[in-house]
C-alpha cells in the first residue's frame, strides 16, 4: 500500500480484500466466543484492527489474515480477563445430556447438527477453534496454521485429539 | 498399506491432505478391506455433519451497519454528513451481501439467458469429470498452460498459479459455452476439482462475483479486466468465492 492513495482508495481497497470475509471472520467469533453478542463485538474490534493494520497487507490471503487478527483478538481478550459469555474450559467438560447416546454405528447414521453444535461448543478452545476452521470454515492445515500460528504438526495433532473428544461426547462417554 | 497404517493417515487422507501417491494406496487398501470401509464411511459421514448449514454463523446485517460507517470514520474521507453516511453504510451492507450472502436471489432474478450459461456451465464441469478428458494440457505450470491456448483461441487467457493458495493448476483445455470457444482452466482444491471458464468479456467491463448453487453444484461469476469469468465446483461455497476472490486479488 503506497503512501499516495487517499482515505477513500484505501477503504475501497480494504472493503474489497478483506470485508468479503465478514462472515467468514463472525463464524469463527461465534465459536470462540460462543456467543452473538460477544460475537459481534470480536468481529468489529477485529475489522477496525485489520483496518489500522491495513498497510501490512500486501495482497494475498485476506480471509487467512483476517481470521488472524480476529483470533487474536480474542485471545488478548481471554488474557484481560473481560468477561466472555461464558467461562472458557481449560481442560475437558463433561456435556452433560447433549450427546446422543449411542453406538458409533448409529452416530454413523445420523449426527443431528444441534447434539453436534453443542459438542464443539464444548470443546476447549485450541481444539474447538482447530476444528472449525477446518470442517466448518473449510481452511487447509496451512491455512490453519497461519491463522493460529502454530505449526502444521500441531494443527494435525489439534484436529486428531478434537476429533476424539467429539466422538467420545456423542457416543455418549464422558472419560476423555 | 496394513490397516495400521491406514488409520495412522485416516484423518490426512480423509482431509484432502495426503499425497496422491499415500492416497492411492488407502484407496487400494479400502477397495479390499471392508473393515476399513466401514471406519471411512463413518467418518466421512461425522465430517458431512458439519456441513449443516445450521453450524455455519453468517454476520448478522446490523453488524456491517456498524462497521461500515466505523470504518469510514477512520478512514478520514471527510463524508460526515449523516445522510451520506446512512447510504454509504448501506452500500457496504449491500456489497458483503453480494460478495457473500444472497446471491443465488441475485442471480435467480438475472436474465434468463445467465442461467441457460450458468447451466451450460454446469454441464461442462460434469461432462469434463464423467469422462477422461479434463485438460488437454495437463500441467501444475502456468507457463506451459497460457502458452498452449495460443492459435488456439483468439484470446490470450489470464493463467493464476495459485498453488500457495492451496488451489493447484492442473491444467487447461478448449471448451465450448453457448456456441463461442472458451478456455477452461482446471484447479484442485484437496480431492476437488474446480473448473474457471473464462472469455472475453461482451461489454469490457467489470462486475462484481456472483454465486448460485444448482443441484448441490457452487457456481461463482465476475468480471474484470475485460475478462468474463466462471468458477464452477461442488466445494462449498465459501471455499469456491474465496478461489473467486483470490483470483480477483492477483489481477
Amino acid at each position: 500500500m503506497g503512501g499516495t492513495e487517499t482515505g477513500k482508495e484505501r477503504l475501497e481497497l480494504f472493503e474489497s480484500a478483506v470485508m468479503p470475509y465478514l462472515d467468514a471472520a463472525y463464524n469463527l467469533a461465534r465459536w470462540l466466543t460462543r456467543n452473538p453478542h460477544d460475537a459481534e463485538d470480536l468481529v468489529q474490534e477485529g475489522v477496525l484492527r485489520a483496518f489500522t493494520y491495513f498497510d501490512g497487507f500486501h495482497g494475498g490471503d485476506g480471509r487467512s489474515w483476517l481470521l488472524a487478527i480476529v483470533r487474536n483478538a480474542f485471545y488478548t481478550r481471554v488474557r484481560r480477563g473481560q468477561a466472555l459469555g461464558r467461562r472458557e474450559p481449560l481442560d475437558d467438560e463433561t456435556l452433560g445430556d447433549a450427546g446422543v447416546r449411542d453406538t458409533e454405528s448409529a452416530l454413523a447414521a445420523r449426527v443431528d447438527a444441534g447434539a453436534l453444535g453443542r459438542a464443539i461448543e464444548a470443546l476447549p478452545v485450541a481444539f474447538r477453534e482447530a476444528l472449525v476452521l477446518r470442517e466448518i470454515e473449510g481452511l487447509s492445515y496451512k491455512e490453519i496454521a497461519a491463522v493460529a500460528g502454530i505449526p502444521i504438526g500441531t494443527v494435525m495433532s489439534r484436529l486428531a485429539r478434537a476429533r476424539d473428544l467429539l466422538r467420545r461426547r456423542l457416543a455418549g462417554g464422558k472419560e476423555a | 498399506m496394513t490397516c495400521a497404517e491406514l488409520r495412522a493417515v485416516l484423518a490426512t487422507y480423509l482431509d484432502g491432505e495426503l499425497d496422491a501417491p499415500a492416497s492411492a494406496e488407502v484407496e487400494r487398501h479400502l477397495a479390499g478391506c471392508a473393515a476399513c470401509a466401514a471406519l471411512v464411511a463413518a467418518e466421512r459421514s461425522l465430517r458431512a455433519a458439519f456441513r449443516d448449514p445450521a453450524l455455519r454463523y453468517a454476520a448478522p446485517p446490523e453488524l456491517a451497519g456498524a462497521i461500515g460507517p466505523a470504518l469510514r470514520s477512520r478512514a478520514g474521507a471527510g463524508e460526515r454528513r449523516p445522510l451520506a453516511w446512512t447510504r454509504l453504510a448501506m452500500a457496504a451492507a449491500l456489497l458483503i451481501a453480494a460478495a457473500i450472502g444472497s446471491l443465488a436471489t441475485r442471480l435467480a432474478l438475472a436474465p434468463s439467458a445467465d442461467r441457460v450459461l450458468a447451466a451450460d456451465v454446469l454441464s461442462s464441469h460434469l461432462r469434463s469429470l464423467a469422462g477422461d478428458h479434463l485438460a488437454d494440457v495437463a500441467s501444475s505450470d502456468q507457463h506451459t498452460v497460457k502458452p498452449w491456448f495460443a492459435g488456439r483461441l483468439d484470446f490470450s487467457p489470464t493463467v493464476t498459479d495459485l498453488a500457495a493458495e492451496g488451489f493447484p493448476l492442473a491444467g487447461g483445455r478448449l471448451d465450448v459455452l453457448a456456441g463461442h470457444p472458451v478456455a477452461a482452466l482446471v484447479y484442485r482444491r484437496r480431492l476437488h476439482v474446480i473448473n474457471l471458464y473464462t472469455w472475453p468479456a461482451p461489454s469490457g467491463g467489470g462486475r462484481a462475483p456472483e454465486a448460485e448453487s444448482i443441484r448441490g453444484y457452487n457456481l461463482v461469476r465476475w468480471a474484470h479486466g475485460g475478462m468474463e469469468f466462471w468458477a464452477v465446483s461442488d466445494l462449498e461455497r465459501q471455499e469456491l468465492a474465496h478461489f473467486a476472490g483470490l483470483l480477483i486479488g492477483h489481477r
